[in-house]
């Protein structure tokens, strides 16, 4: 049972229907396209009515509502998804990845810890992984102490930020300090509704809610608040332990979605810092936060910067986040690779990213001078392409061409990888070059000059 | 108040179970038979319904062991390693692993290109020595002819000085399945029908192999590992996507599901690292995220390499099972100032 979308068509009728293309593409009918895919929001066409967008808005609002937490600086996008299976459709925004710091920090941990912020990241298949996010909880609980904490943080870093604490008085020292940004409230609770509740209005912030045991209070705040006409809600279910937070994340997810249930239709945080029990910690918060990213989770904070506990993280939600229909990919074309002059070596790979990550590191290891030729296999490895046919002799010719290659060098001999092998001799008719068969791994690159 | 409508799906299928090992009474000499699959809903979905049998890890011990990791050399000891059958025996005895993957990495053409004669032997002496159940790899990677001739020679071979031990032969593919899956029936062993990541590839081997005569209860599905980092999401999805189907009816791929863990050793960024314990916290950490992954889609079983890795997930899953051990405290998490 899914919710009701709109089509295209229904979206064109409340368009201008005067195709002038300011929105970014040429027809209204496009651009209604983008828009039913999630693509493109309603306001970005300037002619629209204001009854119109209120409505489409409205209609087309992704099952997951979209929220902003945001700095002067940076702003991070949690939510917007419309399905619960990847192979249905990407998933839109990644899994916000937070670091925890407190106000019992002294100043000078905070500032190496957020020096080491600052320097972690990983390049991996051409993109940046980093943390996105600083959750700061206030453990003393006195409102001064955690104003002066929010102050020291916002001098070392521009990250947006989670406020944690359940006291209001606490919640509203930090707020004043950095007023004008959307730091996330964490959280209203059955308690203190009212008070935080206020504070999200005044200070125009999203707001989490929590509930320690029950599922139904959890709707029931979410109500209170959707009533006072908030509507920036981010969801912390009951997660006493693993069992319950695996089936309370997917109950979100999937009841919002496939059940048209928009009482839950919000992001979700959760902690793999939070736990207590089995020895050997640190492994265990790369285990939850790996499992809370499987099942949907918008935000994880965990509390740990140590390579082997983050790297696994990132790369599980690069890989989850990836459009299923279309691998990363570099731009197919010519790699210089070093200082490569007229005589240095033409070797050929495919324009999936992590194959040409992997290449060209192996060929900078090797400290060769060379000219990489990146053919488009629609970003298919070399493997794959060569099994499916994905890896065509015509394009290497054509590529040969547009980059110029023949001008640059001064032979015409191309080294392809081992697993191409059996494209040889259709290479070499195509494209008038020798061709070279290379090793199977790329790793093989530095003997195999050698000799 | 609204109620809280609860995605629950009704669904029609349902996962055959595969019993792997045959006890003395079935016809063989196995301690004891495991029982994977039997899945009616989706992998800890407890609240729609739950599932019949926890998944199964299989620890990996290899017949020749120069591609081993070094970590995982180092953690057995070289003397263990270049003995496969005292190896077998630790790793039941000390280790407490219920089921072992024998890897014949031996009879690869392009390494040491063993007789299979000679690596089945060693599958039967481990047979002796060690009581829990077996799988048996041959060549996993099936580049060409070659390899997918010598990996058939070797299972055939292997089925036949086991018969009636229920072993898990793996792996079985489109290129080479008839003389197999007979042998695997004559035999009375179970296979893997492995295939790549393509819905539609698993659908039509396990079709195949029906119309062979085997039966679901013979079958387990290998829809290929791409390891954290290299291509997870792929095996994900097409494990997610074929759980569905047959949960959803569909029997031609009623089948339990198997996972490699193992594979994530392969990562560059492992090997990299210089010192041997950054190595094995980096390729333990993958291992696990792989192997959670592998149950949260939907693995009945696991095959994994490191012995720290084979705890942790046993305590993963035993999370799921009984009294939990984890406890997660918001109320308290905010007080509390350790770093
Ligand atoms: C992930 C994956 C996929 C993904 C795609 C990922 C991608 N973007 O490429 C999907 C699921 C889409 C896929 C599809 C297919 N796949 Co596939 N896939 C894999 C998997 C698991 C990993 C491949 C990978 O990413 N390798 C890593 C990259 C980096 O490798 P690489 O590009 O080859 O680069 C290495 C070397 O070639 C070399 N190298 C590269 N460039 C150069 C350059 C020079 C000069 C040199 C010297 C060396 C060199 O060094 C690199 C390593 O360092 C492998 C299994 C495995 N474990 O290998 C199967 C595998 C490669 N796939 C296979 C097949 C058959 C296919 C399909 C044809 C199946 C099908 N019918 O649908 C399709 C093809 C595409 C199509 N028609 O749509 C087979 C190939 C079998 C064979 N005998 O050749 C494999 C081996 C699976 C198997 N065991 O059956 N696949
Ligand atoms: S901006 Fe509006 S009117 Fe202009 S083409 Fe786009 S949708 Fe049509």
């Amino acid at each position: 049972m899914v919710r009701k979308e709109l089509t295209p068509p229904e979206i064109y009728k409340l368009l201008p229907k005067t195709n002038c293309g300011e929105c970014g593409v040429p027809t209204c009918m496009a651009f209604a396209f983008k828009v039913a895919r999630g693509k493109a929001s309603p306001v970005e066409c300037p002619y629209l009515s204001e009854e119109a967008s209120a409505k489409l808005l409205e209609e087309t609002a992704p099952p997951i509502a979209k929220i902003v937490i945001s700095s002067r600086g940076k702003k991070v996008e949690i939510g917007g998804e419309r399905v619960s299976f990847r192979h249905e459709d990407k998933f839109f925004n990644e899994t916000a990845l937070a670091l925890e710091l407190n106000d019992k920090m002294s100043e000078n941990k905070i500032k190496h810890l957020l020096e080491r912020v600052k320097k972690f990241k990983v390049e991996r298949m051409g993109q940046t992984l980093r943390l996105n996010l600083l959750a700061l909880k206030s453990c003393t609980g006195n409102p001064e102490i955690f104003r002066e904490t929010v102050m020291k943080v916002r001098e070392n870093t521009d990250l947006p930020l989670i406020l944690c604490s359940f006291n209001p008085q606490v919640m509203m020292r930090g707020l004043e300090e950095i007023q004008g940004e959307k730091p996330l409230i964490f959280s209203a609770d059955k308690r203190n509704l009212l008070q935080m509740s206020t504070l999200a209005r005044r200070f125009k912030c999203p707001i989490a809610v929590h509930s320690e045991d029950s599922m139904s209070t959890m709707i029931q705040i979410i109500k209170r608040l959707k009533g006072m006409g908030i509507r920036d809600i981010v969801l912390s279910p009951p997660v006493r332990h693993l069992k319950e937070a695996v089936s309370n994340l997917t109950i979100i997810r999937r009841t919002a979605i496939d059940k048209g249930f928009n009482i839950l239709g919000y992001p979700t945080i959760t902690f793999s810092s939070a736990f207590n029990g089995i020895g050997g910690k640190e492994i265990w918060e790369t285990i939850l936060a790996s499992t809370f990213i499987l099942r949907y989770a918008s935000i994880v904070i965990f509390k740990n910067l140590e390579e082997h506990n983050v790297l696994p993280i990132l790369a599980l939600r690069q890989a989850i986040y990836t459009d299923p229909r279309a691998p990363l990919q570099v731009k197919p074309g010519l790699y210089a690779i070093g200082n490569p002059g007229e005589e240095s070596p033409v070797l050929l790979t495919t324009n999936y990213s992590l194959t040409y990550q992997l290449v060209s590191e192996d060929i900078k290891n090797a400290g060769l001078n060379c000219y990489l030729l990146v053919v488009n296999t629609d970003g298919l490895s070399v493997v794959c392409s060569v099994a499916g046919d994905k890896l065509k002799p015509e394009r290497i010719a054509e590529t040969i061409k547009e980059t110029s290659l023949e001008e640059k060098v001064n032979h015409r001999k191309l080294v392809i990888p081992g697993r191409a092998a059996r494209l040889r001799v259709k290479i070499e008719d195509e494209t008038g070059w020798e061709v070279e068969i290379g090793p199977l791994d790329s790793r093989e690159i530095k003997g195999f000059f050698k000799r | 108040m609204d109620e809280l409508p609860l995605p629950v799906e009704e669904y029609s299928g349902k996962v055959a179970e595969v019993k792997i090992g045959a006890t003395r009474n079935e016809g063989g000499t196995r301690d004891f038979a495991l029982v994977i699959g039997g899945d009616r809903v989706l992998p800890f979905y407890f609240f729609e319904g739950s599932n019949p049998n926890p998944p199964v890890i299989a620890l990996e011990v290899y017949d020749s062991h120069e591609s081993l990791p070094r970590p995982v050399k180092a953690f057995y000891s070289d003397e263990l390693v270049e003995n496969p059958v005292e190896w077998s025996r630790y790793v039941v005895e000390k280790l407490g692993a219920k089921m072992l993957n024998v890897k014949l990495v031996s009879v690869y053409p392009e390494t040491r290109d063993e007789e299979p004669r000679k690596a089945a032997e060693l599958v039967e002496e481990i047979l002796q020595e060690v009581k829990v159940p077996l799988m048996v790899s041959g060549i996993e990677e099936l580049w060409g002819p070659r390899e997918v001739k010598k990996n058939m020679e070797t299972l055939c071979e292997v089925a036949e000085r086991t018969s009636g031990e229920r072993v898990l032969l793996n792996p079985v593919t489109l290129d080479a399945y008839e003389t197999v899956a007979r042998s695997c029936i004559e035999h009375r062993h179970c296979l893997i029908a492995k295939t790549n990541m393509d819905v539609s590839q698993a659908i039509k081997l396990n079709g195949l192999l029906l119309d062979r005569g085997l039966t679901p209860e013979r079958i387990v599905i290998d829809v290929t590992t791409g390891p954290l980092g290299y291509g997870i999401e792929y095996t994900y999805s097409t494990m997610e996507r074929l759980r569905l189907r047959a949960l959803k009816g569909d029997k031609s791929v009623q089948c339990p599901l198997v996972m490699f863990p193992s594979e994530s050793w392969s990562a560059r960024e492992i090997s990299e690292k210089k010192g041997i314990d950054e190595m094995e916290k980096l390729g333990v950490a993958f291992e696990v995220v792989t192997a959670v992954t592998g149950i949260l889609s939907g693995g009945n079983l696991l095959s994994i390499l490191h012995p720290k890795t084979l705890n942790v997930v046993r305590e993963f899953i035993n999370e799921f099972l009984g009294q939990p051990r984890i406890s997660i405290n918001l109320k308290e998490w905010m007080k509390n100032a350790e770093w």
